[in-house]
């Protein structure tokens, strides 16, 4: 764990460093709140710093034991395609593509993911389009 | 009294009765679902709701939420597999009734006990709401400053597994909550370029990467479940006379301390439950029976992790400070609504409050009918395999996030918040305190801000009051309970080795 809390600390002030030189360039009186809370989260990024990289017991992180890193990989992707898919597609179809093709990469027997896809795909429409009146994202198809 | 007979007379309205049911049924299914948590309902549900009358929107997310707290149970009891963190104490006693053949008994008594939980916190919501209410009139810009720091540092404190983490969690969150529009001087901060974000972070977006999307991350990063085979339930989904009799006090006693639970910020649920279990070892005589598969032990922790949902709803109306992510994502809703925690939510806006707290008690009705009689089928979504899940969980997350503004932007701020949520869950951080700190960060910034204009720049007039005074004093308390629990600890263990 203590590999892990150095590099969150880490993280953590380089957001704080963004952050820092941004509020730098806000007029005198936008700046005061924003680098009060900034500086709160750079101490308390420090404590944590300074407690993990002399801490001398540490024990085994299982955060990121046995992750199945492939199949994290391919949703977070696939996800990732999908969400601009959407904006050449449509949400219909491009849900539809997404929701097969994650199915069947996750090893879903293809009968039920081409069931499961179809059947969610018109669930959705007619819940958000019809019942529920949300406009869907739209595409050159639908 | 006008209102409370207004908001049965409204919560009995044909649309709000669907919302009620559809809601329950909803929030069952996603709390027997192991892997999906009430949260993950309740954030999903935040932009369907938001076209709604407040008080129909109201009572879905309080369906939801208390669906899913009874949901828990299901799996509980019939795969040994907690459906939510707060039936993990259920489990201990309702799946050794199922390896008896008597699942549908222990079905029933979870049901009666989580109806008996959702009651007796609605009387709570009911009596204990409106006075707590009044205290905040008391309150001026000062007192506001000083309340969202001590619902920053009790959550933070209480609900993480590292404090300094949940206090990281909880200032990471008010950085964020400045992005945006100054609320004083009306000048942009940090919005990278985007005009998207001159109204600051989209919330039910970053809410739903931080609590829907992690989710589908987490899910996908296991060895995922096929449709474990749940055991049948073989028997009647029913309890006989004597057995009524016999889990009634255990209910009623659990539900009083899960509802008092509840109203503390930063408990919980899961706390709730273990006392409940602990405490219905005080009605059975027999102590070794506990573990063994009887019906007081699956009424105690289900009575208890259902009255906190009455109880948890009482802070959050009244002060604005919820004790957990649920009702912090619950007073987003509100928020959304256009309706402000406080007082006037038991003056002007009282019919809607209280067409609420109605429709509490239905849903609780709901849920005991729908437990009785429907609880089979409910056992079977708990098998639906996780492969499905995922593709289906991250589709509503981007449909969620967009419709609340119909802007294509925000999709792109949850999916970078379910990156984020992700990590913030393997590293322990809090994705709760961060949400409450984007709602709190405002409040707190005008508060501090106006009492500065008003009192020309003097920050002493920060500490002006008793009520600041008595704030100040409760957030550096929840600091400490963590070392005062520790010491506690110690001693009781050196008293128990007779030391």
């Amino acid at each position: 764990m203590r590999r892990l809390d150095l590099i969150l600390s880490l993280v953590l002030l380089a957001v704080v460093g963004v952050f820092y030189y941004l509020t730098f360039q806000l007029q005198q009186n936008a700046m005061i709140y924003p680098l009060f809370v900034i500086t709160l989260l750079f101490i308390l990024t420090l404590i944590q710093l300074f407690t993990a990289y002399f801490r001398k017991t540490d024990e085994e992180s299982k955060a990121f034991k046995d992750i199945k890193w492939k199949q994290l990989g391919f949703v977070l992707i696939t996800s990732g395609i999908y969400v601009v898919l959407i904006n050449i597609l449509g949400y219909i179809s491009s849900t539809f593509i997404y929701v097969l093709v994650v199915l069947i990469g996750l090893k879903t027997s293809r009968k039920l993911s081409v069931l499961v896809s179809i059947g969610f795909v018109v669930v959705m429409y007619f819940l958000f389009k019809e019942a529920l009146n949300v406009p869907l994202p739209k595409g050159f198809l639908i | 009294m006008d209102n409370v007979l207004y908001g049965f007379m409204a919560a009995f309205q044909i649309t709000n009765l669907i919302a009620a049911l559809l809601s329950v049924g909803v929030g069952i299914v996603v709390g027997s679902l192991p892997g999906l948590s009430a949260a993950m309902g309740v954030a999903l549900l935040i932009p369907i709701t938001f076209g709604m009358p407040a008080e129909t929107a109201l009572i879905a997310l309080a369906g939801v939420y208390c669906g899913a707290m009874y949901g828990g149970s299901i799996s509980a009891i019939l795969l040994h597999t907690p459906g939510t963190s707060s039936a993990a104490a259920t489990a201990i006693d309702g799946y050794p009734m199922t390896l008896k053949g008597e699942a549908g008994k222990a079905l029933a008594t979870a049901t009666i006990a989580s109806f008996t939980g959702g009651m007796v916190s609605s009387v709570a919501l009911y009596t204990i709401s409106p006075i707590l209410a009044t205290l905040a009139l008391k309150f001026g810009p000062a007192e506001y400053f000083w309340l969202s720091i001590f619902g920053l540092t009790i959550i933070a404190g209480v609900s993480s597994k590292s404090m300094l983490k949940g206090l990281i969690s909880g200032a990471l969150g008010l950085v964020l909550s400045t992005i945006g529009m100054d609320p004083m001087l009306g000048v942009p901060r940090f919005i990278f370029g985007s005009n998207a974000l001159l109204r600051g972070l989209p919330f039910t977006a970053t809410l739903i990467g931080l609590f829907s999307m992690s989710q589908v991350l987490l899910l996908a990063e296991k060895h995922l479940r096929k449709g474990v085979q749940a055991k049948e339930v073989k028997d009647k989904v029913h309890i006989d006379k004597d057995e009524l009799k016999r889990i009634t006090p255990v209910s009623l006693w659990s539900a009083a301390i899960g509802t008092v639970v509840g109203i503390l910020p930063g408990a919980g649920g899961t706390i709730a439950s273990f006392i409940g279990y602990n405490e219905s070892k005080r009605f059975v005589k027999d102590k070794s029976l506990h573990g063994t598969g009887i019906i007081e032990g699956v009424a105690g922790p289900e009575a208890a992790n259902n009255a906190v949902t009455g109880g948890s709803l009482i802070p959050t109306l009244t002060l604005g400070i919820p004790g957990n992510s649920v009702t912090a994502i619950l007073l987003g809703g509100l928020v959304i609504q256009g309706l402000r925690p406080g007082p006037d939510l038991f003056t002007i806006h009282g019919q809607t409050t209280y067409t609420f707290f109605a429709g509490f008690v239905v849903v609780n009705i709901f849920m005991l009918m729908l437990g009785l009689f429907a609880v089979r089928y409910f056992a079977k979504v708990s098998k639906v395999q996780d492969s499905i899940l995922i593709p289906i969980i991250f589709t509503l997350s981007v449909i969620g996030s967009y419709a609340i503004s119909n802007n294509f932007t925000d999709v792109y701020v949850m999916f970078i918040f379910g990156i984020i949520g992700y990590f913030v869950k393997k590293l322990n951080l809090n994705s709760a305190a961060i949400v409450l700190a984007l709602i709190l960060g405002p409040i707190g910034e005008t508060g501090l801000r106006r009492t500065l204009i008003m009192n020309k720049g003097n920050y002493l007039a920060l500490f002006n009051s008793t009520i600041s005074w008595v704030l100040i004093s409760i957030a550096v308390l929840s600091l400490l309970t963590p070392a005062i629990m520790a010491i506690f600890n110690k001693r009781k263990g050196k008293i128990e080795n007779g030391d």
